[in-house]
């Protein structure tokens, strides 16, 4: 039996590893499949909220691109790019889809929060990882690079590298509207802070909370942007009052030239 | 096993070269295990080939799910699927090469074979901790196939080590029957 020894040995060393694998998997992995109620909500913010907030207290987009058109099946294409452990992006991808859901389906969101040891620790936020989109007027691309641990997640193909690299400066969020605009943050990480994901969601419908008057009010600049690709399909959604409002925040944008895409 | 194995006769066995009166082993009998550890170095064989065609091949028609724990296409392009320019699925290749030749049962019969043997599977089990710790911290993705490799060493580590010390055991005892009488 002593000849067994280093096969015990062996066994134990692998199940320590797989232990801690497991134990640091535990602690780290905040992402799960979100509720169908935080869902419904994030994907159905009734219209009249999103007319009432207009532009809210939302900024516009930090640029406006004048290279290349970013598209995908003929449709115009938006490409967000981020991570799971990033308080920015926890910020903005409530209103991203907001505003996605209006030109098309928005399903398998995951639920998780920001890193807890970085700035605005532990946002509340939706995760794209795995999501999927379906829409008759534009495509879009959820690309979560990182978890919560800053480990790999999603991989971007070659040239969407090269956008995020080019015309985002590798920081996170980067949204590209198509090739025309693109988007950093809106707002900041702390209107949601210590919130969770059902009172955030909850106060999306409620164009008086401050919640709302940020994500909503991106949502409708986010709108807008996306309308102009669209040539204002749905006519529902791109001619309501909210979007209209919160157009006037897209002229405020610097140009940027873009060689990628 | 019983029948396997055959009495030992005095021809079976010579003095070493210093005249110690220590016997060495010549000869041994086949035993079951012997063909059970030289079956399990044929698995990795076939395993380790398969692995390695596949990263020659780009992984074309590696069969493997890819979900968030399991994915062995993103073990074998990893950067840790190379040791030096060669891939580690070859280096599993040639211990098999090796194993599979150490562990005929006919070799078991050699005793020189022994110690090679089991520093082998040592140095083997020892690139498979090295490599579930890769797998599991580093890449973030099991590979079953590799799992599967990594699980027939473990049981070929035990085997060996087992059959060796049997084997070891019964030279020692048979060493000390034929031993003349005055030397005892």
């Amino acid at each position: 039996m002593l000849a067994m020894t280093p096969v015990v040995v062996v066994v134990v060393a692998i199940a320590i590893l797989v232990g801690v694998k497991l134990a640091g998997t535990a602690q780290a992995n905040k992402t799960t499949a979100a509720s169908a109620s935080i869902t419904r909500q994030v994907t159905g913010v009734p219209l009249s909220a999103l007319n009432t907030v207009g532009a809210g207290s939302a900024s516009g987009p930090a640029a406006t691109l004048t290279g290349d058109k970013l598209t995908a099946n003929g449709l115009p294409r938006i490409l967000y790019v981020g991570a799971e452990w990033c308080p920015y992006c926890a910020t903005e991808r409530w209103p991203l889809a907001v505003a996605i859901s209006r030109f098309g389906t928005l399903t398998n969101l995951g639920e998780t929060a920001s890193s807890p040891s970085d700035v605005y620790p532990n946002t509340a936020t939706l995760s794209f990882h795995g999501s999927t989109y379906t829409s008759k007027v534009i495509s879009f691309s959820g690309i979560e690079m990182e978890n919560d641990q800053r480990q790999t997640l999603d991989t971007l193909d070659s040239a969407d590298q090269k956008l995020f690299t080019t015309v985002g400066g590798g920081s996170y969020p980067f949204i590209d509207i198509g090739g025309v605009y693109r988007f950093g943050v809106q707002y900041s990480p702390g209107v949601l802070a210590g919130k969770t994901h059902d009172e955030i969601a909850q106060a999306l419908r409620d164009p008086t909370s401050t919640i709302a008057k940020a994500a909503d009010g991106s949502a409708n600049v986010l709108t807008a942007a996306i309308c102009t690709l669209t040539d204002n399909k749905p006519a529902a959604v791109c001619t309501s009052s909210g979007v209209t409002a919160a157009a006037a925040l897209l002229a405020s944008a610097p140009t940027a030239t873009t060689t990628a895409g | 096993m019983a029948q396997a194995q055959r009495s030992s006769t005095p021809s079976d066995h010579r003095r070493s070269a210093d005249g110690a009166g220590e016997v060495e082993v010549a000869g041994r009998s086949v035993t079951k295990l012997a063909w059970v550890t030289w079956a399990l170095a044929i698995i990795g064989l076939v395993l380790s080939a398969y692995l390695s065609y596949e990263h020659f091949t780009g992984n074309a028609t590696l069969s493997c799910p890819a979900t968030a724990t399991v994915n062995c296409e993103k073990v074998t392009t990893s950067e840790w699927s190379e040791v030096a320019g060669i891939p580690v699925a070859v280096f599993g290749l040639i211990f098999y090469v090796v194993m599979s030749v150490a562990c005929l049962p006919l070799y078991w019969r050699i005793r020189v074979l022994d110690i090679p043997r089991v520093v082998a599977t040592i140095v083997g089990i020892g690139s498979v901790v090295y490599l579930v710790w890769i797998e599991l911290f580093a890449v973030n993705a099991i590979c079953l196939w590799c799992t599967g490799v990594h699980v027939v060493t473990l049981l070929l580590l035990g085997a060996v080590l087992w059959l060796t010390a049997s084997l070891r055991s019964q030279d020692a005892e048979t060493a000390a029957r034929h031993r003349p009488a005055g030397r005892r």
